[in-house]
């Protein structure tokens, strides 16, 4: 957490050194990591000078991070949050802050190229992440993401629905709600539904769906390819024979089928029983009086007629 | 005002079960089950600091998706993951995982794809294999815009008390007490039954997501015995359910409905209903949907005595709020409540409702690893009271019924393969009344394959 605690307090010190001094440091304050990364990735703070991205740099606000042809990484967040970033991408954070006591923060950044995906943590689950591109600006709630800057002519072969669109800016919903805005016109996708935009003057596709083919190729491009290792152990290529053990049990979870017809949940299936013995019950009771009425027509005939009795 | 009332007393019960129940859900609420899941939380924090101070540290990495996938942060789990494909491509077991909580979220187009690239790895076992193929099949159904599932189970019932006859063989009838006669006297019997659910989404892929939902449930006895006391009944609701506020509560929905019934005893039509309803489910932040719904229906009683029918004929309001809460990967807490309001044209048959009930469902592996679904217990418990409005004047002038029911089961259902398995339950019911016609008890079992599509 030192990471964090040093973020919060250079927050800190900044806001109460902002009424007399100018926002020198500000900037240099640290909010992500790196978890991952395939060369080449790198990264560019606000006024300093480029340098090579490494597992477990600390990414400052407004650093540049770029991606050329073999490059990939990972970048990890306060909140919890992760961010894919592809071979020949460039982005920069332009503003993060998270409030761990209050799960609850704020994020912008601005992507002009390249392949990512966003994974959302406590942010994207209260106030929303906002992504700027060069022809939307995305909300994220939730959320899983993808976006493409911008769609290659491999990918968009793959898939009737992007062929045309070779050029477009791609946007995937996998999760959650992403509101995607440009100048003329707003589309939100559901979960599973993808977008293309080919500028911030026309108007946003209406939402539809990606084929396996263009997705799995479209997940190649955020991932170490054949042969990279992502820096474990400091190298830029997989060493031979890598093994990373999975724990006993792991990867063996049985999936429960989503789909849930009436009776299928504890309270709906005991509910039928109980209906059904509802309605039995009613006649049955109306029949339990009815069966006593010979009784009370002999009681009261009983009454009637015997003698009246004297104190 | 006269609902509040009433409240305190629903709680308390007039016996011993419903002052339980009472006392274990404050005890749950005061402090037990929100001290585990702080506990969670902060193991999963802890985890994640040490991940990020030390990122190719898997047995972390691994530690911290088992905590987060617990937890149901899938998403988290999900980062971390695609960070050890960072590391290395070819891990059958990690790109399975991934499908699986991408699968939970009901992602299911990445899910199928990590499910592929598991499939494609030339090192994957057979078990995961059978697994990633059982998977693939629920995925390609849940992709498709029209989507059919169902529910169907048959098996055998045995009723301590299937006559419903009062614990003390006692019945009012106009204000005094009488004997049942033995040919009316409590019973014990078994029914065979059947039960379907059926369930139909035709997703029409517009902007609104909307998605016309078709749902119906079938219910069938015969009795061994007590064959007049054969039950049949159905319900089918049909409506479009469409996305409203997604800006600002991200899948929040909204349903519109028209349902409608009908129920036969001993082969003769009881009762039909007919009405309509408007139903919301609403996403919180701690994964809960909840679902207010309003409905009102027409219910015809139909008897050999008209006067009868028209007694118990009328209208019902009823505006209930249900959720399901996943606790964690293991539990899960079903709850429902409602309020209920009967207007007949007798006073006397007119009622005010009040329900609350829950489920804790607990998953857990079967005790093959070749059973490809886990089991699932349920403890279950439903507390109902009903206040008539006005003294019933053929049962006793004097006396108002307020029935106060409680039943406690318990559920088990256990898969053997996809389609099919068992399911069994043991259920106890117990009612209170100031009137001894309503004073029941009831002990059921039933037991029964089950088939799911």
């Amino acid at each position: 957490m030192d990471w964090l605690k040093q973020t919060r307090l250079t927050r800190l010190l900044t806001a109460l050194l902002s009424t007399v001094a100018p926002l020198t440091h500000a900037e240099a304050q640290t909010f992500a990591k790196v978890g991952a990364v395939n060369p080449n990735a790198m990264g560019t703070p606000p006024g300093g000078a480029d340098r090579t991205l490494t597992i477990g740099s600390s990414i400052v606000v407004k650093e540049r991070v770029r991606t050329n042809d073999a490059g990939s990484t990972q970048l990890l967040f306060p909140d919890q949050s992760t961010l894919n970033l592809g071979s020949n991408s460039d982005m920069v954070i332009d503003e993060y802050f998270y409030n761990p006591e209050a799960k609850s923060g704020s994020m912008v950044a601005s992507a002009t190229k390249g392949a990512l995906r966003y994974v959302g943590g406590q942010i994207s689950h209260t106030s929303g992440v906002t992504i700027t591109t060069p022809s939307a600006v995305l909300g994220i709630r939730g959320g899983i993401a993808t976006i493409l800057l911008a769609l290659s002519e491999s990918i968009a072969q793959l898939d009737p629905n992007l062929r045309g669109r070779v050029g477009n800016e791609l946007v995937i919903n996998h999760f959650g709600t992403v509101t995607i805005k440009n100048n003329v016109s707003q589309v939100t996708l559901r979960p599973g539904e993808a977008t293309a935009i080919a500028s911030v003057n026309q108007p946003i596709a209406l939402p539809f769906k990606v084929t396996d083919a263009s997705l799995q190729q479209i997940l190649r491009t955020q991932t170490s390819r054949s042969g990279q290792s992502g820096g474990f152990g400091g190298r830029g290529s997989a060493p031979p024979g890598l093994v990373i053990p999975s724990p006993p049990g792991f990867g063996t979870a049985n999936l429960a089928n989503p789909a849930r017809p009436p009776g299928t949940d504890p309270l709906g299936y005991t509910s039928v029983f109980s209906a059904g013995a509802g309605v039995s019950r009613n006649k049955f009771q109306t029949n339990q009086v009815q069966s006593v009425v010979p009784q009370a027509q002999s009681a009261m005939k009983a009454k009637t007629t015997s003698p009246p009795s004297y104190p | 005002m006269r609902s509040e009332a009433r409240l305190p007393r629903f709680f308390a019960g007039r016996g011993r079960p419903g002052r339980i129940l009472a006392g274990v859900l404050a005890l749950w609420l005061a402090n037990g089950g929100g001290a585990s899941a702080q506990d969670a939380a902060t193991e999963q924090q802890r985890l994640y600091d040490q991940m990020v101070r030390q990122p190719t540290n898997y047995d972390a990495t691994f530690a911290f998706v088992k905590v987060a996938t617990e937890r149901g942060d899938y998403e988290a789990a999900i980062g971390a993951l695609e960070r050890l494909l960072f590391y290395n491509h070819d891990q059958p077991l990690v790109k399975y995982e991934l499908g699986s909580l991408y699968f939970r979220l009901g992602s299911y187009a990445l899910a199928k794809r990590y499910f592929l690239e598991a499939l494609a790895t030339p090192d994957v076992d057979a078990a995961t294999k059978a697994r990633i193929e059982a998977s693939l099949q629920i995925v390609d159904k849940q992709s498709q815009p029209s989507r059919f599932s169902g529910f169907a189970q048959t098996g055998l019932r045995y009723q301590s008390n299937a006559s419903f006859a009062p614990s003390s063989n006692t019945v009012r009838f106009n204000g005094a007490d009488f004997g049942l006669p033995p040919t009316n006297g409590g019973k014990s019997d078994t029914n065979w039954f059947g039960l379907v659910g059926l369930s139909h989404d035709y997703d029409l892929q517009d902007q609104n997501g909307t998605v016309l939902e078709t749902r119906f449930i079938g219910y069938l006895t015969q009795q061994f015995r007590l064959q007049d006391l054969d039950v049949g009944l159905f319900d089918v609701s049909f409506g479009p359910r469409l996305s409203v506020a997604s800006e600002w509560i991200p899948g929040a929905t909204i349903k519109p409905y028209v349902v409608g019934g009908s129920a036969w005893v001993d082969g003769a039509r009881y009762l039909s209903s007919g009405g309509a309803g408007l139903s919301f489910a609403i996403p919180t932040r701690w994964d809960a949907t909840l679902e207010p719904n309003v409905e009102w229906r027409r219910v015809n009683y139909v008897t050999g005595n008209p006067v009868l029918a028209e007694f118990n004929s009328g209208d019902w309001l009823t505006v209930a709020l249900g959720s399901s809460l996943p606790i964690n990967d293991r539990f899960k807490l079903d709850a429902r409540a409602y309020y209920r309001r009967g207007d007949s044209s007798m006073n006397f048959q007119s009622f005010n409702q009040w329900a609350i009930e829950g489920a804790l469902s607990y998953e857990f592996a079967p005790p093959l690893a070749s059973i490809p679904q886990n089991w699932t217990i349920s403890p279950f418990a439903r507390l109902i009271r009903t206040s008539f409005d006005a003294p019933n004047p053929f049962i006793d002038p004097a006396t108002t019924n307020a029935v106060n029911e409680w039943v406690a089961g318990i559920t088990l259902d256990a898969p053997i393969t996809t389609s099919f398995g068992i399911a069994t339950t043991i259920q106890y019911d117990r009612s209170y009344s100031p009137l001894p016609n309503y004073r029941q008890n009831n002990l059921s079992i039933l037991a029964g394959p089950t088939a799911r599509f």
